[in-house]
């Protein structure tokens, strides 16, 4: 089984507009990954030069700064439970302009 | 200046330059400010809501005298000044420094009551606890903090930069280097005097600390010629969540079973009950006093270390003993004391727990671990706060002293009392000296080294040097330690100093939140901090507060009531020893069997007094 994670990808320094890249994560069933983990996951086995907000993180709901879209909707990245299957969409917090990637400033 | 300004992005001038946005930081800020220094406060994150100060659940303390002279009327009178200053300097088995000791516990009562007030003023709620403590949640510690920042006109916050090392002029600090991490400008910030709040280190895998418990503060003070201690020296927290994955790193066991509503059974991986190989004075210590992260370090990590930890390496919470209304029971009392905070059943920090409610009604246990959660080693102070080197001051978990080899009082109080007087004593230098102007020279070596990852054209993402140094941790710097593993893990961290940290290179050469980048600048400091308290653990051939070791079980006051210090000498790291003063508690000679020897003994001289409220992170 695995998730595909399609992920908005932009940076000012390069790129013209925002665009997606797909990534297929192979969840251990029962695990319960949150999207951080499956960030991590990207960025330590497929792709490190994702941009998502790590930097300062409690990854317990407390500080609230890891906020990105996920599937559409505002949440905190650390705290939201993945599917272990089907598809999951990840874009930069709204109303914020674009730093990087999942990065809204 | 114009040559400065070609290699930086911006430079900003100020008398005191405070690094860190946890409560040393604000503490350390605010006296300053009301010294009338111009201050800037740089955070690695936002300003109260950097670093482990919002980890912590949480609690401030001071003597009970002074806790019912501050309109506490449950406070416990007979906990006295001098039974605190007992207890940590007996319980830090005789290696802090009496004065730092002394210190904390005399300026507590004025430094609390001053934060109770701030955390009242920005509406959060907090407990009393006998004999002198106030429980709250983390939030409400950084709001707090926060709160004394925005009350205090005049502190230039800068958040989200990361200062990655230490200005110097000839023997003297004269300012700092930082990277803005949203933008990736570097900025050079001009001070007269630097305070370093940066907290401690996190050198495992598995963790319930802030992602940037780097050690940064500690490193950057040893590159600029401060000396380190006690770097051997960490905290361990029994009953940390290692699974489901979603909760990995909760501490939200440990709070449960400290509060003590509806004790669960503690089993090994073998399904053996681990509390029945204990005595019933020391199984009282971990269930009724400061003493149980000691007490269950020692007995759950000898049980993990020796193969028969759970799956993945802890130990179970079991429930089903536990009589449906016992476990109802306590259940609804902790959910009362949480609801203060949390306001929703089951809520915890920011997380939902109520799985494992529906785990222990099932009869699953809880699969807990030991995590670290706090260093106390790190930079070596006075009682001002200095670190030795002129211009450079240190307050809170980043310093060493105060706590020995194990914390037996508030890690939250040292933020508050030794942030402040960090700040007084920084505001103070900084009347006296002139602002010494940067020039390129102090710069560039710098400068260079943290670009240097942006000009390899191939080699290993600075993530993986950051995880590897951690799984070298892990493998022998652990809860359990014995020599042979720990000359490996040695061997592992200088291969990747020498070998893996030149080669660190870059996914993305963009500046702007480049996360591969501020992680080469962190595994720098990491391993700085990794190498001290691993070459110190091998030194110290005893065992001693949170330092187990299995082939040196003894506690040997003959030879080992020495700190461990580390410093730079001609580039490499120097280990020498020395004993910390003893200006009003000498320590015991002989030797004595283990660590719980010493425990179950130390109780006893200082059973006059046992504080039976222990809720703290």
């Amino acid at each position: 089984m695995a998730l595909t994670v399609r992920v908005s990808r932009f940076d000012p320094s390069v790129d013209r507009t925002e665009y997606f890249d797909a990534f297929e994560i192979p969840i251990p069933p029962e695990a319960k990954w949150t999207v951080l983990d499956v960030l991590d996951y990207i960025h330590f086995h497929q792709d490190s030069s994702l941009s998502y907000y790590r930097h300062s993180a409690c990854n317990r709901g407390v500080c609230s700064r890891c906020a990105a879209r996920i599937n559409g909707k505002l949440g905190l990245v650390c705290e939201y439970i993945v599917p272990v299957e089907g598809e999951l969409v990840l874009e930069p917090p709204p109303g914020k302009s674009v730093v990087k990637d999942l990065v809204g400033k | 200046m114009a040559n400065v300004k070609g290699i930086m992005d911006l430079v900003v001038k100020t008398d005191v330059l405070v690094v860190g946005g946890g409560g040393a930081g604000a503490s350390a800020a605010v006296a300053a400010r009301r010294a009338n220094a111009e201050v800037t406060l740089a955070a690695k994150g936002g300003l109260g809501k950097s670093g482990n100060t919002i980890m912590a659940s949480a609690s401030v303390g001071m003597d009970g005298e002074s806790a019912y002279r501050f309109g506490e009327k449950k406070a416990d009178r007979k906990f006295t000044k001098d039974v605190l200053f007992e207890r940590i300097v007996k319980g830090g088995f005789y290696l802090s420094e009496q004065d730092l000791a002394r210190q904390y516990v005399e300026e507590a009562a004025k430094r609390v009551q001053e934060f109770i007030q701030l955390g009242r003023r920005a509406k959060q709620r907090f407990m009393f606890l006998p004999p002198g403590s106030w429980f709250t949640s983390g939030r409400a510690i950084g709001l707090a903090c926060r709160q004394g920042v925005l009350e205090t006109p005049g502190i230039d916050v800068v958040e989200d930069v990361i200062i990655c090392d230490l200005i110097k002029k000839e023997d003297k600090v004269i300012g700092a280097l930082g990277v803005n991490v949203y933008t990736g400008e570097l900025v050079a910030f001009q001070a007269k005097a630097v305070v370093l709040c940066t907290g401690g280190y996190q050198p495992f895998s598995f963790k319930c600390t802030h992602s940037g418990t780097t050690g940064d503060g500690m490193a950057m003070a040893y590159r600029a010629g401060a000396m380190l201690a006690d770097m051997e020296f960490l905290l361990f927290l029994p009953g940390v969540l290692l699974s489901p994955q979603f909760h990995r790193g909760s501490i939200f066991p440990f709070i449960w079973y400290v509060a003590g509503f509806a004790r669960p059974e503690v089993m090994n991986g073998a399904g053996d009950r681990i509390t029945d190989h204990m005595s019933p004075e020391l199984l009282e210590m971990a269930e009724g006093s400061e003493w149980v992260k000691l007490v269950y370090t020692y007995f759950w990590g000898k049980d993990i270390a020796a193969g028969r930890g759970t799956a993945n390496g802890g130990v179970h919470f079991d429930f089903s003993k536990l009589s449906r209304w016992r476990y109802f029971s306590g259940a609804f009392k902790a959910m009362v004391m949480l609801k203060q905070w949390y306001r929703k059943s089951w809520r915890y920090q920011g997380e939902d727990m109520s799985d494992l409610n529906k785990m222990a009604l099932k009869g699953i246990p809880w699969e807990v671990g030991l995590s670290s959660e706090y260093s106390m080693g790190g930079i070596i102070v006075d009682a001002q706060m200095w670190t030795g080197v002129p211009g450079l001051f240190a307050g809170g978990e980043v310093t060493s002293g105060v706590f020995g080899a194990s914390r037996m009082a508030r890690a939250l109080t040292e933020m508050l009392v030794q942030g402040h007087r960090a700040g007084v004593s920084a505001a103070a230098y900084a009347r006296q000296v002139d602002s010494v102007e940067i020039g390129v020279d102090q710069l560039a070596e710098t400068r260079e080294r943290i670009l240097r990852p942006f000009n390899q054209k191939s080699g290993i993402s600075p993530s993986k040097v950051h995880a590897a140094i951690e799984s070298a941790a892990d493998a022998g710097f652990a809860f359990v330690r014995e020599e042979i593993g720990l000359r490996s893990t040695l061997q592992e961290i200088e291969r990747i100093r020498d070998e893996n940290m030149p080669r660190m290179a870059l996914g993305s050469q963009a500046r702007a939140y480049n996360y591969e980048w501020i992680e080469s600048m962190q595994a720098q400091n990491l391993i700085t901090c990794v190498e001290a308290g691993v070459k110190a653990a091998l030194m110290r051939r005893e065992s001693r507060g949170f330092h187990i070791r299995t082939d040196c079980p003894e506690v040997d006051n003959n030879n080992w009531v020495e700190r461990i210090i580390v410093s730079e000498e001609n580039g490499r790291m120097a280990v020498t020893k020395r004993k910390p003063v003893f200006t009003t508690l000498a320590p015991h000679s002989g030797k004595h069997a283990n660590i719980m020897h010493y425990a179950v003994e130390c109780e006893k001289e200082i059973k006059n007094y046992n504080p039976s409220n222990i809720l703290d992170e």
